[in-house]
């Protein structure tokens, strides 16, 4: 869980070195921004998944 | 069964994989392209001069071996002046003869760049000629041999629509393999259990089904978002996707028949039923009407794709794609064990009390 939030806020500073210096119209004509929405999109949903599960645990732990 | 799921080793390989499919899929810069060309037409015997707009091109760097012509079946037309503004910009001039031959009122011309650094790319029917008289032509060529060569360095295919949403590929496709190889998965596991009457298969095909249905979820809403930006619409009447849909509904319905069975083992028994049932008529779905003789697709590998197939798929991109391929796949698995063993738990717990 940790290490997928450190990569989460890792992510843009992987990410806009690679693009802002060779083209400033990347985000108008590039598209660039569906393939950003797609990550968020695939990591929030893995996100909620493991909330979901984290919750069940802790309740299976209660009972114990 | 349960067992089997708690060897770790293998979980691990999903970090690396995805990983080196993440920042691959995302620092692989995109191969050069031109992104348009205004004015785009001219009359036969004109002589017209415009801008081309490139992406990723180097046109500054390598200005000597720069070589811009347009092309079609019949004619090859050199530029007659070509001047470098930017990097990705250049101004050109064409003396377009008035004795061109034309084969309609307007004919449509490739525009084709080659430079050293960025290779041979052309924008597909950029340029139209017109013609006003009747007179017949003659072919024309200029001297200049066409290269035909790759970009320099490690690119990704530009493609016209698509552009660097084509890194969509890593992250939308693997979600499909994921759910089918889990929905395969499950119809094992249910083969498994109506062979050995062992209910902790039941268990596991249950809950990979679950974790496949979590894929298609993604795999629909990533799809959405991405057709929204280069077919213009979030759900098109697509075979494929309608397809997907209704294979999701089938395991659904998987869902709500074991929710509305008391009984462990008749559900166990009649879930595992269906379960091999619907993944036969889920890969017919997914699989087999999409590719039937006449069902058009816009997604590759059916006709009238506007972006690219699977023979695009080049040799930058398919390490990349199949490393996200499995590491998706693997996750997937990974859950699927997380879940089956917080299920064991919990009947555990239940039969306790």
């Amino acid at each position: 869980m940790k290490k997928l939030i450190a990569l989460f806020f890792l992510l843009p500073a992987i990410i806009f070195p690679a693009f802002s210096a060779e083209s400033q119209n990347l985000w108008t004509t590039g598209k660039i921004h569906v393939v950003l929405s797609v990550l968020t999109i695939i990591l929030v949903l893995i996100f909620v998944f493991l909330i979901l599960l984290e919750r069940k645990i802790s309740l299976l732990e209660k009972n114990k | 069964m349960i067992g089997l799921l708690k060897i770790n080793w293998w979980k691990f390989l999903s970090i690396p994989l995805l990983l080196y499919a993440l920042i691959a899929g995302m620092l692989i810069p995109l191969g050069p392209g031109i992104v348009s060309v205004n004015p785009s037409s001219v009359t036969r015997g004109a002589t017209i001069s415009f801008d081309v707009a490139g992406y990723n091109t180097h046109f500054d760097e390598d200005d000597r071996s720069l070589n811009v012509l347009l092309k079609n079946e019949n004619n090859l037309i050199c530029a007659s002046n070509v001047t470098v503004i930017g990097s990705t910009l250049l101004n050109v001039e064409f003396g377009i003869p008035p004795d061109l031959r034309t084969v309609s009122k307007r004919d449509f011309y490739n525009l084709v760049i080659y430079n050293e650094t960025d290779g041979t790319f052309f924008l597909r029917n950029a340029f139209s000629v017109q013609r006003h008289d009747e007179q017949e032509g003659i072919g024309f060529n200029c001297t200049t041999i066409l290269k035909n060569e790759l970009p320099k360095g490690v690119v990704i295919p530009y493609r016209e629509i698509l552009y660097e949403s084509i890194r969509n590929l890593f992250f939308h496709v693997p979600m499909w393999f994921t759910m089918i190889f889990l929905m395969f998965f499950a119809f094992i596991c249910s083969i498994i259990f109506l062979a050995t009457n062992n209910e902790d298969f039941d268990l596991v095909a249950s809950t990979a089904a679950a974790i496949g249905l979590f894929f298609g979820l993604l795999g629909i809403l990533t799809g959405m978002v991405w057709a929204n930006f280069t077919w213009g619409a979030p759900w098109v009447n697509d075979p494929k996707l309608n397809g997907a849909a209704v294979g999701m509904l089938i395991y659904l319905a998987y869902f709500v028949l074991r929710g509305s069975l008391n009984d462990d083992r008749t559900r166990a028994r009649v879930s595992s039923v269906y379960s091999v049932f619907a993944f036969v008529i889920f890969i017919v779905f997914i699989f087999i009407i999409p590719r039937l003789k006449g069902v058009d697709s816009l997604h590759p590998g059916s006709g009238g794709n506007p972006g690219f197939n699977m023979y695009d798929l080049d040799n930058t991109m398919r390490p990349v794609f199949y490393s996200a391929v499995l590491g998706f796949i693997i996750l997937g698995m990974w859950m699927t064990s997380l879940v089956a063993r917080y299920r064991k738990l919990f009947q555990l717990q239940l039969d306790k009390t």
